[in-house]
């Protein structure tokens, strides 16, 4: 929606929040298991090759990787929300025949 | 030149992006490489998404992998063209309820998902198909669907 939406240029970039600081100097490449392609690939590219070495270990499936974010995305929203609006959307989902979260029967 | 492209606004659910920035062998990675720099193509980005991200960075304890992870989401975006989607509000999320969680079941996915709906994107793009899928695309009229389904499609 056009009032919900902003276009900003690349060159224009706003950052994250200010305590996901990124790293300064160059980045050691040193030490991870994962073979990389060249050192002179671009900085996205290299960093996210680094990122794959550190992370190494994890599964990245699109199970594991959407079960992570459910756990995140749940826990946000009850951070999140007042308990008001929670129980607000329990009644509608009651009202839908659904659980506050999960399959239809809980 | 790639004037003659279609100008494509892509939404990006929150698992693409971790995802992208984690595996350089995945779907996820290739549609953020695509994004980088393309003149016709728009990351469609919810205030939502970016919480979760912040929450995903949150949770990792090993200094490297945090700084790492968010210097790739930075040097990302530094690339893209960016459209930014406000959270929806509590009574937006209400009304839209009813509709939606046949679809998708999870309350707490009524946020990311109407950020989605509201921008109406060319793509809306995940890789929890299972909840961001067919049924999904059928109730809100997008096309949904999973980043292989996008490279397939995009022919640059």
């Amino acid at each position: 929606m056009a009032s919900s939406t902003q276009v900003e240029n690349p060159a224009n970039q706003q950052q994250l929040r200010s305590n996901m600081t990124p790293p300064t100097g160059v980045v050691s490449l040193a030490g991870n298991s994962t073979s990389l392609p060249t050192l002179t690939l671009p900085n996205f590219e290299r960093l996210v090759y680094l990122s794959a070495a550190l992370f190494n270990s994890e599964d990245w499936s699109d199970e594991r990787i959407s079960a992570q974010v459910e756990e995140i995305r749940a826990r946000r929203f009850t951070r999140k929300n007042r308990p008001e609006f929670i129980e607000k959307l329990r009644q509608v989902r009651s009202d839908a025949g659904f659980g506050l979260s999960g399959s239809p029967t809980e | 030149m790639s004037t003659h492209l279609p100008h494509l606004r892509v939404f990006l659910d929150t698992g693409v992006i971790i995802q992208g920035l984690k595996d350089p062998r995945s779907a996820s990675f290739k549609v953020l490489r695509l994004l980088r720099g393309a003149p016709n193509l728009t990351l469609v980005l919810a205030e939502a998404v970016e919480g979760e991200l912040q929450d995903f960075v949150d949770t990792l304890v090993d200094t490297a992998q945090r700084q790492t992870f968010v210097a790739a989401y930075e040097a990302f975006l530094n690339h893209v063209f960016v459209e930014r989607v406000a959270e929806p509000t509590e009574d937006e999320q209400l009304a839209a309820a009813p509709t939606l969680l046949p679809a998708i079941r999870h309350a707490h996915d009524i946020a990311p998902v109407l950020s989605a709906i509201k921008s109406a994107p060319d793509w809306i793009l995940s890789v929890n198909t299972r909840h961001w899928g067919a049924q999904l695309a059928a109730q809100t009229g997008l096309r949904v669907g999973h980043p292989n389904d996008f490279l397939e499609d995009y022919a640059p």
